[in-house]
């Protein structure tokens, strides 16, 4: 049963505060670099919307041992032996990895952003990123195409994300983002976990401030395509890992909210026939947003929240 | 004939000094129980586990010592969805650690009651405590025990200001 306390300290410590954070950073980075500030306004944004959430709560672990503070070395070294010998020593649980995918996929959309940077190089970094994410989420299932079609997903949403944010300016794609990410915190929450909800609720309201910001100044989400990228269908994959034996939400809810960006790819196959009107990325954004809520109703059908 | 007598004298002192035979008792959820409350500002929840596997020793020169292995997935909450909640990465993570244990390092009988000291793993964390309980060895073991322990201690910080970090368990055990 929810509080409604409870829900009311979540919803500005997981929505209000990061995403006046994200919009803040978003704003001010526009502002001071209007030319070439894209791609690091958007991964700016992120980055202090999850800093600003986290310093009030515990959903996200930054530390490998809650006792002593984390290196840089010393995560290497876990990543390092997780991507590579995924049956060796006993590694932390996969959604630990959630923050620093997130920042690693954010770091190569900035790299990979300017267009200077040839296209090969852009692929093979994102390919790179994506297999590592995947391969650190998926490394404590006995299966390997789990890992397979996470990478494929996060790889086709980084590219349709980034390319219809660069095709169409504006808060309408940042903003879709943002509910997609809400859909999912939705669907996880019915499934009996809040704080995975929270991680996709705080990311998701990094994303709506950057739709604000983006009001404002026309902007996309830059360097933070990624982030959206890796982070939505990990945190459904996971997510459905750990809860599945303990929830009625079905599989094709994970599925639909975690995948639900995709659709994006309507706005990209019309705009390769020559359609680039806003409308076309209008209807692409409702068939996502679609996705997510007929992701939420059948989460909601099969395991009804109760509130008091 | 007085060496017979002797023999005799000698083996009833040893018999006399000779320490009582260990008993082993099987601890399991039928004759153990391990309930808890947690509590959060708006009121509070209780449980407990179902399945319990352990043993316990009581000897007359080594005293008693417990080994007790908790099975996490069988916890229980008076509300199903609390459960559910209970066993995900939020706070049990039960996929991850599917089970909790306490081994005795002591237990020291004082004037009214013992005090025991052992090593308690939640979460793969070890961490040693020590508790009052009221224990008899008279016709079988009886134990009652209530204490508070830290859920933080443990790793289980989510909910930190949301839900309070004392957990208080009550153990108690009847078994013949």
């Amino acid at each position: 049963m929810i509080q409604i306390e409870e829900l009311t300290t979540v919803i500005w410590q997981s929505l209000l505060l990061p995403c006046a954070a994200a919009a803040a950073a978003c704003y001010l980075v526009l502002r001071l670099l209007p030319k070439h500030g894209i791609a690091l306004a958007g991964l700016a944004a992120v980055a202090l919307g999850f800093y600003a959430a986290s310093s009030f709560n515990s959903a996200v672990q930054f530390r490998l041992n809650s006792e002593r503070p984390i290196t840089v070395s010393e995560l290497g070294r876990v990543a390092y032996l997780a991507v590579t010998n995924p049956r060796g020593e006993p590694k932390p649980p996969t959604y630990y990895w959630f923050p620093w995918i997130g920042l690693l996929a954010g770091v190569v959309g900035l790299i990979t952003r300017p267009a200077a940077v040839p296209r090969w190089l852009a692929w093979a970094l994102r390919i790179t990123v994506a297999a590592v994410a995947a391969r650190l989420l998926t490394y404590d299932l006995p299966v390997t195409w789990p890992c397979i079609a996470l990478a494929s997903t996060m790889l086709a949403m980084w590219h349709l994300i980034e390319d219809q944010g660069k095709a169409y300016p504006g808060f309408l794609l940042p903003a879709t983002v943002a509910i997609a990410f809400f859909a999912a915190s939705s669907v996880i929450l019915h499934a009996n976990s809040a704080r995975f909800s929270e991680i996709a609720l705080m990311t998701g309201a990094c994303w709506l401030g950057i739709a604000a910001a983006s009001w404002r100044r026309a902007a996309d989400g830059g360097g933070a395509a990624g982030i959206a990228a890796v982070l939505l269908p990990g945190i459904m994959l996971v997510a459905h890992t750990y809860l599945v034996d303990y929830s009625d939400v079905p599989d094709n809810s994970f599925l639909l909210a975690g995948t639900a960006p995709l659709a994006l790819a309507f706005a990209a196959l019309c705009r390769k026939f020559g359609g680039t009107s806003p409308r076309v990325l209008l209807l692409a954004a409702i068939a996502v947003v679609g996705l997510g809520i007929a992701a939420v109703v059948l989460a909601s059908r099969a395991a009804p929240l109760t509130f008091e | 004939m007085m060496k017979l007598f002797a023999t005799c004298v000698l083996a009833t002192v040893w018999a006399a000094a000779a320490p009582a035979a260990d008993v082993k008792y099987a601890l399991t959820g039928e004759n153990t129980k391990i309930e808890w409350t947690g509590t959060k500002s708006a009121g509070k929840h209780v449980g407990g586990f179902k399945t319990i596997a352990g043993v316990a020793n009581v000897s007359g020169s080594s005293g008693i010592s417990f080994d007790v292995e908790i099975d996490c997935d069988s916890l229980y909450s008076d509300d199903q969805k609390l459960t559910n909640h209970l066993k995900s990465p939020d706070f049990f993570a039960v996929k991850d650690h599917p089970k909790a244990k306490f081994v005795s390092k002591k237990v020291v009988k004082n004037d009214k009651n013992h005090t025991v000291t052992g090593d308690l793993t939640i979460l793969g964390k070890t961490k040693e405590i020590s508790f009052p309980a009221e224990i008899s060895t008279d016709g079988g073991l009886k134990l009652t025990a209530e204490f508070d322990i830290d859920r933080t201690d443990y790793g289980m910080n989510y909910g930190g200001g949301k839900i309070d970090n004392k957990v208080q368990l009550k153990v108690t055990v009847d078994a013949k």
